[in-house]
């Protein structure tokens, strides 16, 4: 029995384990800054114990940012400029359906930027959305209008948390596609982004 | 920076994930005994869970305007599928709770998104009085959260839903109910191997 490491929808523990994994999840999408936390390596005694439990978690959940996470621990500041994208995708979807579109989203920069919207040309809508726990287990998920990116920071897209949400598809989104979505900053600035189609 | 407490929290909530979690017991039948009245992907009359009596099932409910939840269930059981030895004694089925919109056509193209249109996978819908009936009994509970018109003036509306993936015996009884798209691949395909 004690193989069921999977939530069980009519134990009333369930809501806490659908919770727990979900706030694990918002943890390690908030993590990117506490590697900058470390990188700095002025951290005081607890948080060095935490940063050490933290970092262990943050290896096995976010393998494949081993790089930048390098040159954090050099500098002391995340490498780039501005705002930068990465590893974008949206699932395939139907004409007149939906899809959802993800990405790793960093701001370089020392001061916070806000992303206020998105548009694309494949849907009647493109809007910045969240999946959540209303109450209970009901998952809802609701629209967001202004999401901020602090300084020195990633923010995860990714399934069953932060979405780019497409209604009413134009077009068939089929794997391989290619989709280009522009990201409105609150600066007035945009940023264009290629997604690719996949499952 | 963190606070230790945040840890302790976090430790404890791994602790939690990882401990068990209780098999159905005879309070909880499933659908043995009941039936009901649907529509495959195809267009094609179903009845169930009797017409898949004799395999394993491995239910998720989704509604296909859902791209984000529902896309994790939808592809979980594709992933099921794909890493079991045994998944042709295995019967894989989504469930709309959305009859309205989730046609047998909506959801035949859905299903080829996944490449999910073939069998062993099944997409049911139904008349609305039936897949309530069928979501009733099943627990899944549904409601909808957000109604508005799209710059075409088309109505469009969201659901706020339950989460669930369940696993049923050969006889339409319910052997484990699960948060649905959180739940690991590993565990639907070990528990799946542990009844077949
Ligand atoms: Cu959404």
């Amino acid at each position: 029995m004690t193989k069921h490491t999977s939530t069980c929808t009519v134990d009333p523990r369930i809501e806490t384990r659908t919770s727990a994994l979900r706030n694990i999840d918002s943890y390690i999408e908030n993590s990117r800054n506490v590697d900058s936390c470390i990188a700095s390596s002025a951290i005081a005694g607890p948080c060095k114990f935490a940063s050490a439990l933290f970092l262990m978690v943050l290896f096995f959940a976010a393998a494949g940012c081993g790089e930048r996470d390098e040159a954090d621990r050099q500098t002391g500041l995340l490498d780039g400029e501005g705002v930068a994208i990465e590893g974008a995708w949206a699932r395939p979807g139907s004409e007149g359906g939906m899809s959802a579109g993800y990405f790793l989203i960093t701001n370089f920069d020392t001061e916070a930027d806000t992303l206020v919207g998105a548009s694309s040309e494949v849907a009647e809508l493109t809007e910045i959305h969240e999946s959540y726990e209303r109450e209970e287990g009901m998952m809802g998920m609701r629209q967001i209008d202004r999401l901020e990116l602090p300084p020195q920071s990633t923010l995860r897209f990714e399934p069953g948390g932060l979405h780019l949400m497409f209604i009413r598809l134009q077009e068939n989104l089929t794997v391989g596609d290619e989709i280009e979505v522009r990201l409105q900053f609150s600066s007035g600035e945009e940023q264009s982004v290629t997604l690719t189609v996949q499952n | 920076m963190i606070h230790p407490a945040k840890i302790l929290i976090t430790a404890a909530l791994l602790l939690a994930l990882t401990s068990g979690c209780t098999p159905q017991n005879e309070e909880q039948p499933g659908f043995s005994g009941a039936s009901f009245q649907m529509v495959n992907q195809q267009g094609e009359n179903i009845q169930f869970p009797d017409d898949f009596a004799g395999s394993p099932v491995l239910i998720g409910f989704i509604y296909t305007h859902c791209p984000d939840i529902c896309s994790i269930i939808t592809a979980r059981l594709h992933q099921v599928w794909d890493e079991m030895d045994r998944s042709d004694e295995v019967q894989f089925v989504i469930a709309t709770f959305d009859p309205e919109r989730d046609t047998p056509d909506v959801l035949l193209d859905y299903a080829r998104n996944f490449g999910m249109d073939n069998p062993p996978f099944t997409f049911l819908t139904g008349e609305p009085t039936e897949v309530e009936r069928l979501m009733e009994m099943a627990g899944v509970r549904s409601e909808i959260s957000e109604r508005r018109e799209t710059e075409s003036g088309d109505p469009f509306y969201l659901i706020d839903h339950t989460d669930n993936i369940m696993l049923l015996d050969e006889d339409g009884r319910l052997v484990m109910d699960y948060g649905g798209s959180m739940t690991p691949t590993h565990i639907l395909v070990e528990d799946l191997e542990e009844i077949l």
